[in-house]
C-alpha cells in the first residue's frame, strides 16, 4: 500500500493534563489524507484524549493542532470540519433516523431537496433506508451504530473520528462492522481516525496505527511493522502474543550476526545494532514463530531446546501448547493443524524439540 | 406464612387502614354531600339534587375559577422561568455540589408555609421591609401599594411552589447524557442550538411535571389568597373554604371541592397518558 503523502492533521507537541494527571505528553502526531489510523492502547493511556482534543471539545494545555496547516486548537467543535462517532452512539432520543442524519445538514441551513437527498443517500449506503422514521431506541445496537455512522459521514467531514466505536457490539457483529466500516472509508476517501484498545480491529482495519502507552506514542507503522518489527517490548506484548527471552550476547560474528546465549542455549541472532559483547538482550518470538518436534521426528533445527509440553490447548485452526525450557521458562508455541498428518497433537508431559526459523527472531535491548 | 410475609401483609393492611378511613371514606362523604340539599340548622338534608353543581356555573363563580386560573398559571410560568436556569445549573455543577444546592432548595419546607407567608407580608407591607429599603435609598418617594394585590398572591403562589417546579426539572436535566450536546456541537450547532433542540425538547417531561405540580396546588392554597390577596384576588380554594366555614353551604362546597379534584384528576390523567406513550418508546427495541 502506498502511503498518502498529504497531511491532513497535524497534531504538534500536545501536552494535556487533567489536574495533576499527565494524559499526552508531549505528543506529536501527523495525520495523511485518506488514511486509515488507528490510535491503539489500553484505557488510560490518552487516546481518546487525542480524539477529543481532534474534534475540539477539550482543548490543549500546550502544543499545537493544526488542519491543512491552519491552527485549530482554539476553535469550537461546531466550528470544525470534523465528526465524531461516538462510543455510546449519542444518537439523539427524541429524533427519527432521519432527523438525526439530518442535523448536521439542518446546521449547515441547506436547502430541504438537498438534505433529503444527501440523507437518504447515506441511509442508503448503510442499508437503513427503510428506517428512517424509526426512533435510534427502536433499532439494534448494529442498526444505531450505522445510524451514528452515517450522522457523523453525511456531513463529508474532512476527517471522521471513531471512538472505540465498535466495542459495544457482539463479536460476530464486530467483525462485520469492522469490513463494513473499511469498505466505507475507501468508497467516501475519507480520512478516519479509530480509537480502539482491540490490537487484532487494528491490525485488521487500519493503515497505520498508532501505539500508545501512558500519554506518549510508543510507535507509528503500518500493521505489518508494527507486529513484525516492534519498536519496544511493550508494543510487542501489547499487540499479538509473544514469548520475550532473555539472552545476553557472547560475541559478534559477522555485520549481521552473533553468537548469544539465550534461555542457557547458545545460537547465532541477527543483530544488526551496535551492541557491544555481554549486553543483555530480550529475543521476542511469536508463537506462530516457534517450531516444535516430537523426538522421533525427522527436523530442519540449527539449534533447539529441549523441552516439555506442559499444556495443549486446541484453538480450532490452531493448536497451542505450552512448552517448559530446560531452565523452567515457559514459552508458548502456536501451529497449524496439518493435513497429512491428522493425529497431530502432544500429550501433556511429552518430550519436545522447540526452536526457531533462523532470522525470525528479534532482537531488543531493554526497554 | 413465614415471619417476612407476615410482616408484609400487616404493613399492607395498616396502609389500607389508613387510605380508606383518611382518604377514601372522606372523600366519599364529599361525593355524597355534594348531590345533597343545604339546611339551615343540620348543615346537610338527604334530599338528592344537582343544583350544587349548576350553582358553580353561576358567573360570580366562574368568573373566581378563571382570576384564580389566571393566577395560576401566571405563577407557573413564574416557576418556570425561574426554576429552569436554576435546575439546569445544579445539573451542570459538579457532584459534590449538586446535593448541597438541591438541600438549599428544600431547607425553607422545614419551616412552615404559614410562617413564611406571614414573613412576606411583612416584607411587602406599606411600612414593611422593602418598602422602607426603596425609600430609604431613595428611589420611591411614597411607598408602594403591594400587599393585598393580584401581585402579591402571584409572589407568594410562586416563592412558595418554586421548589415543585425545580425538583422535577432538574430529575430530568441531570439524567440527558452529555454526549448528546457534544455530538450536536460536533454536527455544527451552536450553544443556543443546542439549548432549544437538545436540552429543552428532552427535559420537556420535566416541565410538564413540574407545571402540573405548581399549578394544581397554585388553583387551592387558599391561605396565601387570605393573608396577601385581600378580598378581590381569590383562588378556587377560598370558595370552597369559605363554604364550609363562612356561609355554612357543606353540599356546595362539596361540589366546588369535588370540581376541582375531576379537573386536576384529568389534566393528571392527561399526562399520565403522554409520559406513557414517551416511556413505552423507550422501552421498545
Amino acid at each position: 500500500m502506498t502511503k498518502p503523502a498529504e497531511i491532513l492533521l497535524q497534531l504538534r507537541d500536545i501536552q494535556k493534563s487533567f489536574g495533576s494527571r499527565t494524559v499526552l505528553d508531549h505528543v506529536s502526531l501527523d495525520i495523511y489524507n485518506g488514511e486509515f489510523l488507528t490510535l491503539l492502547g489500553p484505557s488510560g493511556c490518552g487516546k481518546t484524549t487525542i480524539l477529543r482534543l481532534i474534534a475540539g471539545f477539550e482543548y490543549p494545555d500546550g502544543g499545537e493542532i493544526l488542519l491543512n496547516g491552519r491552527p485549530l486548537s482554539h476553535a469550537p467543535p461546531e466550528q470544525r470540519p470534523i465528526n465524531t462517532v461516538f462510543q455510546n452512539y449519542a444518537l439523539f432520543p427524541h429524533m427519527s433516523v432521519f432527523d438525526n442524519v439530518a442535523f448536521g445538514l439542518k446546521m449547515k441551513r441547506l436547502g430541504k431537496d438537498e438534505i433529503r437527498r444527501r440523507v437518504m443517500e447515506v441511509l442508503t449506503m448503510v442499508r437503513l433506508q427503510d428506517y428512517a422514521t424509526r426512533r435510534p431506541t427502536q433499532l439494534s445496537g448494529g442498526q444505531q451504530q450505522r445510524v451514528a455512522l452515517a450522522r457523523a459521514a453525511v456531513n463529508e467531514p474532512a476527517l471522521l473520528l471513531l471512538d472505540e466505536s465498535l466495542s459495544a457490539l457482539d463479536f460476530k457483529l464486530r467483525k462485520q462492522m469492522q469490513m463494513e466500516l473499511k469498505a466505507l472509508q475507501r468508497r467516501l476517501g475519507i480520512t478516519f481516525v479509530f480509537v480502539t484498545h482491540d490490537q487484532e480491529e487494528a491490525l485488521s482495519m487500519s493503515d497505520r496505527v498508532v501505539v500508545m502507552r501512558e500519554g506518549h506514542i510508543e510507535q507509528i507503522g503500518t500493521p505489518r511493522q508494527i507486529y513484525e518489527q516492534p519498536r519496544t517490548l511493550y508494543v510487542a506484548n501489547f499487540v499479538g502474543d509473544s514469548n520475550i527471552l532473555e539472552g545476553r550476547i557472547l560475541r559478534r560474528l559477522d555485520e549481521r550476526y552473533v553468537e548469544a546465549e539465550v534461555e542457557g542455549l547458545v545460537c547465532p541472532l541477527l543483530v544488526k545494532q551496535p551492541l557491544t559483547d555481554g549486553s543483555p538482550i530480550k529475543v521476542l518470538l511469536r508463537p506462530e514463530d516457534l517450531r516444535v518436534y516430537e523426538l522421533h521426528e525427522p527436523h530442519q533445527l540449527e539449534f533447539w531446546f529441549d523441552g516439555q509440553v506442559i499444556e495443549r490447548n486446541y484453538k480450532g485452526m490452531t493448536l497451542e501448547s505450552v512448552i517448559r525450557l530446560p531452565n523452567g521458562k515457559q514459552i508458548i508455541a502456536s501451529e497449524f493443524f496439518d493435513e497429512n498428518d491428522p493425529d497431530f497433537d502432544y500429550t501433556p508431559g511429552e518430550k519436545v524439540r522447540v526452536g526457531w526459523v533462523r532470522n525470525w527472531e528479534r532482537v531488543m535491548t531493554d526497554d | 406464612m413465614t415471619e417476612k410475609n407476615r410482616l408484609r401483609s400487616l404493613s399492607i393492611l395498616l396502609i389500607s387502614v389508613w387510605l380508606v378511613l383518611f382518604v377514601l371514606i372522606p372523600n366519599l362523604m364529599i361525593l355524597v354531600l355534594s348531590i345533597l340539599t343545604r339546611d339551615e340548622s343540620q348543615f346537610y338534608r338527604w334530599e338528592y339534587t344537582w343544583e350544587n353543581y349548576q350553582r358553580l356555573f353561576d358567573p360570580v363563580y366562574l368568573q373566581v375559577f378563571l382570576h384564580s386560573l389566571w393566577m395560576a398559571v401566571v405563577t407557573t410560568l413564574l416557576c418556570l422561568l425561574l426554576a429552569y436556569p436554576f435546575a439546569y445549573f445544579v445539573a451542570q455543577a459538579p457532584k459534590r455540589w449538586r446535593n448541597l444546592l438541591l438541600l438549599l432548595v428544600i431547607i425553607p419546607f422545614w419551616t412552615n408555609s404559614l410562617i413564611r407567608t406571614y414573613a412576606i407580608k411583612v416584607i411587602l407591607g406599606t411600612k414593611g421591609l422593602l418598602n422602607t429599603v426603596l425609600l430609604e435609598l431613595g428611589l420611591i418617594e411614597t411607598p408602594l401599594r403591594l400587599l393585598y394585590t393580584e401581585t402579591a398572591v402571584i409572589l407568594g403562589l410562586t416563592y412558595l411552589l418554586l421548589p415543585f417546579m425545580i425538583l422535577p426539572l432538574f430529575a430530568v436535566l441531570e439524567k440527558i447524557d452529555p454526549n448528546l450536546n457534544e455530538a450536536a456541537a460536533d454536527l455544527g450547532a451552536n450553544a443556543w442550538k443546542r439549548f432549544w433542540r437538545i436540552t429543552v425538547p428532552l427535559s420537556l417531561p420535566g416541565v410538564i411535571a413540574g407545571s402540573l405540580m405548581v399549578l394544581l396546588p397554585a388553583l387551592g392554597m387558599f391561605y396565601i389568597s387570605d393573608i396577601l390577596g385581600g378580598a378581590k384576588n381569590l383562588v378556587v380554594g377560598n370558595i370552597i373554604k369559605s363554604q364550609f366555614l363562612d356561609a355554612r353551604d357543606w353540599p356546595f362546597g362539596s361540589a366546588a371541592s369535588v370540581t376541582l379534584t375531576v379537573v386536576m384528576a384529568l389534566m393528571l390523567f392527561a399526562y399520565y397518558r403522554v409520559s406513557r406513550n414517551q416511556n413505552r418508546e423507550l422501552i421498545d427495541r
